[in-house]
Order: C-alpha cells, then structure tokens, then sequence
C-alpha cells in the first residue's frame, strides 16, 4: 500500500555554483522547482514549498518558512514537522532534474511504517540520500534534538535514524545538478541514454596522490567529461570539485560539457603551480 | 619553424647557455630566475619535486611566449625554461630573459610571461619539509584567476 505524505519541496537556498537561483534554472522549458513540482504533485496529498525565513518566492504552491534564518535542508523538514506534525513528510530537493514517478512510487510503496524514514541508496557510494526521502512524525524529536545540537548535515541526521534503504529503480533519478556542467551531464544522459565506455585517466599534481599509480583503463556510463569526473571524484574520494580542475582529452585543453568518446585518454588537471 | 621559445628540462638551468644568444640591437636584458627557497609558509623546505603535463606544458608554455610577443611588440627575444624533477634549494626551478631595444618593456614582458607561465602551464609542486611531511602546494589562493 501506498503511504500518504505530505511533500516539502526543498528551493530555499540560494546556489552559490550556479551563480544562480538553482530552482529557476530552466530544463525544456520549465524551471526546475516547477517541474519538481509536477513530478511530485500525483504523489501527495498537499505539496508545499520550503522557504527561508522572511524570504519571498513567486509560486503558486503554499509556502513552509523556516523558524530560523539559514538553517540548512533539515530547517525546512522541522518547520513542516512544526506545522503539521501528525504527517509523513516526503522532503525532496528542487535539484533533481531526472527526478521521475517510478522513483517516487517505489519510495512510497516500500515505505516501511516501523522505520522513521525511508531513502534510496546512493548509486555511486550506496550512503542514504536524505533530499528525497520519507521522513515519519517518530522522526520530529530527533530531528529537534539534532538541530539543537548545532549538527546541519541532511545525510547525518538520515543515517542516524536507521532508516529502511531501498536501490534506485532509475539509477540517474537523484543525481543532482549543483552546476551548469552537471545538468548538461544529465539532460545528455537522459536524452542518449547510459552508454558503456572504457577510458584511461591520467591524474596530476596533489590528485596523483589520491589515486592508484598507474593509470588504468576505467569502465564508465558518464557523457560528458564533468560526469566522469564527478564519479571518479565519489568513488576514489578525491579532494577537488570540478571548479578548480582542468579537464584535458587526448592532451589537449577542453570543457566539462565535452561529450566523453570511447576510448579517451582524459587528464584531470588540479590547480597549476609552477615558477 | 621559428625556434623554440619555451622548453620543459630536467637539468640544470644555465642562464649563461641562454644569455649568450642576444642579439646586438637589444640595449636592455632583463632575466628573472624562480628559486627554490628554503620555507614556506612558516615551515621548513628541504626540496622541491616539480611534475609537468608532457605534453600540454610544452605546448602552452610556447603559447604564452607566442602571446607574449604579440603583446610586446618592442620585444625582440623572448625565452623561458622549466625544470620538472627533483630541485634542492636554490636551484633555478624557472628561467625567464626578455631583450629588447630599452628596458621599459623588457621589464614589462618579464614581470608578464612569468606570471603567465604560473597561471597557464601545467606544472605542479610537491613540497618536502623537514618534519617529513610533503604537501603539493602552490596555487590554493589564486583559484578564481584561471
């Protein structure tokens, strides 16, 4: 059976790597938090916006403030648990451009009542993704307790409360889109599908150091070079986001939104330092 | 082909090797030598290993020297060498020499390619410091500049 939710619709942040308001940022012709929307509405009972103390958004959904300024995602899940506390709360990011209803329907369906929340694994590094989860009222105190502790972190506050993890139907579902070069990824990714390729990768400077020796040939469904270097940068743990590394195929410069072909040979080049 | 004007060693930099190529119209020489030096930050270095991308080093390398002539048109020579490998202190890491007719824009072109070279050419730094550690070091605070 289906479990009834509630939704809160997390696009309260501003995004400092877009440069941009990452909820207005477009995909085919819609803006992301409306899509977001959308995707979400058949799924609940009352979708409801997550926004800032004091801070205004154009919408049509009803709003949820947050209690504080700048609490994080977590604020916005306790101002809805404030406002209604007798509710499940489906809390999902605005962020998820290939967020879709197969994804939604498996949360909701294997939704385990005993648990105080439900989440999907994450599909490179299998920890819980808590801005597209299930969180129960047996969630509301905790949640409390761990804002009162000063303690932010979604995924900490997910994973502390030992919730039901459940696989990805569609693996790309909760991919976020922090940056321009990731939503290319994706939008790439959904238009041509995940196509297998194989690619060496030669690393340099400090990120020689966070990585095997040799290079080795890499097996990868990424599209575009800023995919490829956001799964290896999750799987191998490496210390640099996208922004300050260069990416270079078969030696010469290029940008993240290249389209990754078979049999590349792909240097990641950190921040450079000679003289 | 015009000669090259930027070169990837692993030897010694000799400046005298490069100095004895300029040309009789130029009344003024500036060089720059980048050193290693025995700290950082606070802490004690006691060498230096430089890593360079083979390829794109080279190649950009050239390009800022290319760029550099386009920009200075008064300069009439224009060389610069890294080093990659292991360094010991006070060893010549990079080797810049701009001559030209007056010194105004040999001083100019100098302060500029070596500035380019640190922003544009794939080359990196591990630092080794007397405590045993080594960090790779170097451009944390000029990130927003590439």
């Amino acid at each position: 059976m289906k479990t009834e939710v509630n939704a809160l619709i997390l696009a309260g942040g501003r995004s400092r790597r877009m440069g941009t308001d990452k909820a207005s940022l477009m995909l085919e012709g819609q803006t992301l938090l409306q899509r977001t929307a959308g995707v979400v509405a058949p799924h609940a009972s009352q979708v409801y916006l997550s926004v800032a103390k004091g801070g205004q958004r154009e919408t049509s959904l009803p709003v949820i403030e947050d209690l504080e300024t700048n609490p994080g995602p977590l604020g916005g899940l306790q101002a809805a648990f404030a406002q209604q506390p007798e509710k499940p709360w489906l809390l999902v990011a605005c962020d998820l451009p290939l967020l879709d209803d197969m994804t939604l329907d498996t949360l909701l369906r294997e939704n385990d009542e005993r648990k105080p929340a439900t989440a999907f694994r994450n599909r490179l590094d299998g920890r819980a993704e808590p801005l597209c989860a299930i969180y129960k009222p047996s969630a509301a105190n905790a949640l409390n307790d761990y804002l009162s502790r000063n303690k932010r972190c979604a995924r900490g506050f997910l994973e502390s409360l030992e919730p039901t993890l459940l696989d990805l139907p569609s693996p790309l579902a909760l991919d976020n889109a922090n940056r321009p070069e990731h939503l290319n990824e994706l939008t790439s990714l959904a238009r041509d599908g995940m196509r297998e390729k194989t690619v060496t990768i030669s690393y340099y400077g400090k990120l020689s150091s966070e990585v095997p020796a040799t290079p080795e040939a890499v097996t990868t469904t990424a599209a575009t070079l800023a995919g490829l270097y956001e799964e290896q940068r999750l799987t191998l743990g490496l210390s640099l986001d996208l922004d300050v590394v260069k990416p270079v195929i078969n030696d010469a410069f290029t940008d993240w939104t290249t389209p990754l072909p078979d049999q590349a040979e792909v240097a990641f080049l950190p921040p450079f330092a000679g003289g | 082909m015009p000669p090259t004007m930027f070169s990837l060693t692993t030897s010694p930099i000799i400046p005298s090797d490069l100095l004895s190529t300029i040309p009789e119209s130029c009344g003024g020489v500036v060089t720059f030598e980048g050193r290693v030096r025995n700290h950082h930050q606070g802490r004690e270095v006691l060498k230096l290993e430089y890593s360079a991308h083979p390829v794109l080093a080279e190649s950009e390398g050239e390009q800022v020297m290319v760029d550099a002539l386009a920009r200075f048109p008064e300069v009439t020579l224009a060389r610069a060498v890294h080093r990659h490998g292991t360094h010991n202190l006070g060893d010549i890491a990079v080797l810049v020499i701009v001559a030209s007719s007056h010194r105004a824009e040999a001083f100019e072109a100098c302060r500029w390619i070596i500035d380019e070279i640190k922003h544009r050419v794939p080359i990196w730094k591990n630092e080794f410091y007397r405590d045993g550690t080594s960090e790779w070091t170097g451009c944390e605070g000029c990130r927003h500049a590439h």
